[in-house]
């Protein structure tokens, strides 16, 4: 869990040190008063770049050159994380116990998170990239060859669109042959983690939806054989890409059997969404033995109390919550700002 | 600020070196300016190097001074395998493993669209009239394990699917000295479909 964290020149806070403890962390604050902020900062130290998309140099407080993020993170042992980064030569330097960090990415598996904010609600509604760009992302987080089988992949489909686009068509089949050995794989992986998160996925949501039916459906594009693709070839030549393939896989949500992007209600797909993230962490947990700590925008204000308190009933691991109030009886560290 | 204009122009060209920002270009500047005879045997190799290095008209790895590589050269060279790698310094990496009587040939780049290498770029033209004219048996392709290098081992064992040749690649898998508790599953899968039969 997160014990303190300390914020110097990030974004509103000039100098603050906040404590907190193991459970439900409630962050309570009017509109404009850093509620947001302070969940960002804490989410960079684990993954060093803004959840909202600013670049780090929109993350230093008006006038000043430099911020610095420091947290103490205990898992069996106490790591003390710092972020610090300077808009001045925009350079941006980790150390965990006074040590440098090369690879960012080494960050999340020391210090796990997840972010829900109203956003979420665009991932069920919105276009399948953003669907399929999250389940990539946490199947890469509990499968690190699955995110390098991932890469080569892009960069396999990008050779290949260059090809179809030049009408290079010899060359093609080079290409798909790799393409074909990468998509099994992703499919492969992308059935599998579904299916290992699908028990929880439903418990969970059983409770956030107050007994609604939810689920998570995957539609492959193409089933993958040999000499496949090279079938299509006239087909893709006509659109000038690649158009089969795992890069055009769906992941879709549904409630009560019928599409959630028409179905459900906003509150719904939120605690859909939700319910993934909690399978996840599980399944992530089983792996790496800590379970992520979850950070979660502003989730009370569209959900009556009565999912309130079944949210809260879920809560297992570590959890920071902003909110505008905060009245329920409910143990928590509360942090006014 | 004023620093002599020679000066400003070696630091700009030991910037376009790889690996080298301003900061190191400056300190080499100065220690070449300050030991003069470290700075002179470095002229003299340049020197030599640009006269004498070539690439070699048969396989396209180094050769010095003439058209023709040593290893081209070497009649005793017999094994009938030819390891076909990527750029000329793989050459020395693979020999350095103490293979007897191999001989290479380098591609000189990899399958690339995005990057512009086409077909045409790639050191192919010549082999299959060299894999005839010098009768090899076995192709053993050794390039990385990365997916333009994967195409383009597609493409060379379409290249050469008629001719009467083995194909072979390098494995991957558990690198020497390595915890097999430590590995990757996917590399342990590759090296595991790699085995070899010792009994």
């Amino acid at each position: 869990m997160l014990k303190t964290l300390s914020l110097t020149f990030f974004r509103n806070f000039e100098n603050r040190v906040f404590e907190f403890q193991g459970g439900l962390n409630i962050i309570i604050g009017k509109n404009g008063s850093g509620k947001t902020n302070l969940l960002e900062s804490i989410a960079y130290l684990s993954f060093p770049r803004s959840f909202r998309g600013v670049l780090d140099s929109d993350l230093v407080m008006w006038g000043e050159d430099f911020f610095r993020i420091e947290g103490l993170y205990q898992d069996d042992v106490e790591h003390m994380i710092k972020c610090f980064y300077s808009s001045h030569n925009r350079v941006k330097k980790i150390h965990v116990n006074e040590k440098k960090v090369d690879r960012l990415s080494k960050l999340f598996f020391l210090f796990p998170t997840l972010v829900s904010t109203d956003r979420d609600q665009d991932i069920v509604d919105g276009p399948p990239e953003k669907r399929r760009s999250l389940f990539d992302k946490l199947i890469s987080l509990v499968d690190m060859h699955y995110y390098r089988t991932l890469i080569d992949y892009r960069k396999a489909i990008e050779n290949k669109n260059v090809l179809l686009k030049e009408k290079r068509l010899e060359e093609v089949k080079y290409w798909n042959r790799e393409i074909e050995k990468l998509s099994t794989y992703i499919i492969t992986k992308r059935t599998e983690f579904l299916k290992e998160i699908t028990m929880t996925f439903d418990l969970k949501s059983g409770v956030l939806l107050n007994g609604k039916k939810a689920d998570i459906r995957y539609f492959k594009k193409i089933d993958i054989e040999e000499g496949i693709l090279d079938s299509k070839l006239e087909e893709e030549l006509e659109f000038g890409f690649s158009i089969y393939g795992p890069h055009r896989d769906r992941f879709e949500f549904y409630i009560e059997g019928r599409p959630a992007k028409a179905a459900a209600s906003e509150a719904e797909k939120r605690m859909m969404l939700l319910s993934l993230y909690f399978a996840f962490m599980e399944r992530f947990e089983k792996d790496k033995d800590k379970k992520p700590v979850l950070i979660l925008d502003e989730p009370l204000s569209i959900l009556d109390d009565e999912r309130i308190e079944a949210l809260l009933g879920q809560l297992e691991s570590q959890v920071f919550i902003t909110t505008p109030r905060w009245s329920l009886q409910y143990e928590a560290n509360l942090i006014e700002l | 600020m004023w620093i002599p204009s020679s000066l400003k122009k070696l630091i700009e060209n030991l910037r376009k070196l790889p690996g080298i920002g301003e900061r190191s270009a400056y300190r080499i500047a100065y220690f070449l300016i300050k030991y003069r005879d470290v700075l002179n045997d470095i002229v003299d190799s340049l020197e030599e190097v640009d006269e004498n290095v070539t690439l070699c008209k048969i396989c396209h790895g180094f050769a010095e001074g003439k058209d023709i590589c040593p290893i081209c050269e070497d009649e005793r060279r017999d094994a009938g395998i030819l390891c076909i790698v990527e750029k000329p310094e793989d050459v020395f990496i693979v020999e350095s493993a103490g293979l007897h009587g191999w001989k290479y040939h380098v591609l000189g780049g990899l399958l690339s669209p995005v990057k512009g290498v086409t077909p045409d770029k790639l050191n192919i033209f010549d082999l299959r009239d060299r894999i005839k004219n010098e009768n090899f048996k076995e192709i053993v392709i050794a390039l990385n394990p990365n997916i333009e290098a994967e195409a383009t081992a597609n493409y060379l064992i379409d290249l050469l699917e008629d001719m009467n040749v083995v194909i072979s690649k390098i494995a991957i898998g558990l690198p020497q000295g390595a915890d097999i508790a430590l590995l990757d599953p996917y590399t342990i899968k590759e090296s595991i479909k790699g085995r070899r039969r010792v009994k």
